[in-house]
């Protein structure tokens, strides 16, 4: 049986897992769904913010919206992939919702689970060196199992 | 003696930077003021004397901090931010510059400050239920309200504290400040264009925009656009009449706080205890810890640096303005403005324009070189990184680097011939 990571990003969910199902067999696989929250953003403002007089309210009340907004964005994604992928007829499907530097959340994740491959979405219309992105680069030097990268 | 000031001083900025145990600044530079009056270096009369003598910017902060927050509250910023991401019918590219457009409005009526803290999480939280990478604009919020704040007096708290200095006028700014301001916008604003180009090529869709919540008081929201409205004209106008900011920031405030209780708008608990009272004893503390390292001198280096031109107009331009950058991304731009008051000393001509205006823009422009806002946090940060400790993905540095320095250059040259 094979264990498939899918990892999802904020780009059409449904147009991409379509192009999952046209190039893997995903009949009596175990799917596996990761969004990845990135606390860059958040963490990065709070500290331009603090260097900042004027603070109508708590630096930490700003970030905690950035960081909830990210939540309930990232569980939306997360609930429509896997509404779309349950109907692939696969043996199980998880939605698993993390928080960290994306690339390396995703290749610990493909590791502990002992996934047989991992998928990657890469976006842009770059060739050459700057065709796929850098998480992603990284996620294929670095995983353990096969990475299939799909270009949406 | 000469050698305990300068402790006093380095320890002063560094636990005020460093923060250690949570220390509040404002405890931190109140310690470091006590101890200034403890050794000598500062009479008592003389501490009350400089405090007494920046009263306006005291009045201001007080005004603008209930401004900002009573504004906040009645939902005008993110009225606003709405408005932006619908007026950019879709398009990427449109909406960011909305947010350049929003930013600029912002900061220049109602302090950086004001779009950094109040606007840059919400027009995060737009972008990123429209499914959109909040990086760009993100990034676009944090720098747009430095650039956009050389405008008038009360764009930048530090305009204010030098502006009152040197008893500067909103026609001065306007006059030395408002062209290199234009510059700096159409830099910032290229400049991102350019570096987040794929990243805005797709469109957005509005829908889950459409179900957003009206104004809790409505009533309250229209008066409080009414009252913003009336008190940018004030800046502007009155400001030019010679009318102090703090009183016309004070003016709106009462305003404000009129209104919001007239309408049972205002949770008062809350106002209260999410006031940042901590900026008084701050900004005072460090009034008097540079009092004290002025009594001996030890602003004369940064004296000798800033008035090393040889009388050259343009070079002083380019000079004050590196100088107050550099100074700023290693103390901090409230301490860097305080010393560069210090150091400017008396000034006449062409050159004394320079010189002032140049530490304005260096200390407004200067923060965005490291994006972090201090050295010492941006090194910090690389030393995790060679320590392999997970940084996150987003690129701290490099926006700052590529784009502040051109902002920087091409507003000090404007300045050198303007002045």
């Amino acid at each position: 049986m094979m264990r498939l990571v899918i990892a999802i990003d904020e780009r059409p969910v449904d147009v991409l897992l379509e192009r999952v199902l046209e190039l893997v067999n995903v009949r009596d696989a175990e799917i596996l769904l990761v969004y990845v929250l990135d606390p860059g953003g958040p963490e990065e403002w709070e500290r331009i913010a603090g260097r900042h007089l004027l603070r109508p309210g708590p630096l930490g009340r700003g970030k905690e919206h950035m960081r909830a907004v990210d939540r309930t964005e990232g569980e939306r994604v997360l609930s429509r992939a896997a509404a779309a992928a349950a109907a692939w007829g696969a043996t199980g499907v998880e939605a698993r919702l993390l928080e960290g530097d994306p690339k390396h959340q995703i290749v610990a994740l493909s590791a502990t689970e002992g996934a047989d491959l991992l998928v990657v979405f890469v976006h842009g219309r770059e060739v050459g060196p700057k065709s796929i992105h850098k998480p992603a680069r990284f996620m294929i030097d670095h995983a353990l199992c096969p990475v299939l990268i799909i270009k949406g | 003696m000469t050698s305990i000031i300068l402790v006093i001083f380095i320890a002063t900025i560094l636990t005020v930077l460093t923060r250690p145990r949570g220390l509040n600044e404002g405890i931190a530079a109140l310690i470091g003021a006590g101890l200034m009056v403890l050794v000598g270096a500062v009479s008592i009369s003389s501490a009350l004397h400089v405090l007494a003598s920046n009263w306006n910017v005291f009045l201001f902060f007080l005004g603008m901090l209930t401004v900002m927050g009573l504004a906040e509250q009645a939902g005008i910023f993110a009225w606003l931010a709405i408005a932006a991401a619908r007026l950019a019918r879709g398009s990427q590219r449109l909406l960011l510059l909305n947010v350049f457009l929003l930013g600029i409005l912002i900061s220049t009526f109602l302090t950086n400050d004001a779009t950094a803290l109040v606007l840059t999480p919400i027009v995060y939280s737009v972008v990123r239920r429209l499914d959109l990478d909040p990086l760009p604009y993100l990034f676009t919020c944090t720098f747009i309200a430095d650039t956009a704040s050389l405008t008038l007096p009360v764009s930048n708290p530090i305009n204010l504290i030098i502006g009152d200095h040197f008893a500067l006028t909103t026609m001065d700014f306007l006059r030395y400040l408002l062209m290199p301001t234009v510059a700096a916008i159409v830099v910032n604003v290229a400049v991102f264009f350019l570096l987040f180009r794929r990243r805005l090529r797709e469109r957005f869709d509005l829908t889950t925009l459409q179900t957003e919540a009206p104004a809790a008081h409505p009533q309250f929201f229209r008066y409080t656009a009414l009252v913003l409205i009336l008190l940018a004209v004030a800046f502007v106008g009155a400001g030019s009449a010679g009318v102090p900011a703090g009183i016309i920031a004070m003016a709106g405030a009462a305003l404000l706080v009129g209104g919001a209780r007239g309408w049972r708008a205002l949770d008062t608990r809350r106002f209260l205890h999410d006031f940042s009272w901590g900026i008084f004893p701050f900004v005072a503390g460090l009034f008097v810890v540079v009092r004290g390292i002025e009594s001996v001198g030890l602003t004369s280096p940064i004296a000798h640096a800033l008035h090393g031109a040889g009388g050259n107009v343009l070079l002083t331009a380019l000079l004050s303005t590196g100088v107050s950058a550099l100074g700023t991304n290693l103390i901090n731009n409230v301490p860097m403005s305080l010393v560069l008051l210090s150091a400017i000393g008396p000034t006449h001509g062409a050159v004394g324009h320079a010189l002032v205006y140049g530490s304005i823009l260096g200390c407004d422009l200067g923060p965005n070189l490291t994006t972090t806002g201090s050295l010492s946090t941006m090194l910090w940060l690389l030393l995790l990184r060679q320590r392999g400790v997970q940084v996150s993905s987003f690129d701290y540095v490099r926006y700052g680097v590529l784009v502040t320095p051109i902002m920087l250059l091409v507003t000090s040259g404007l300045l050198g011939v303007i002045a």
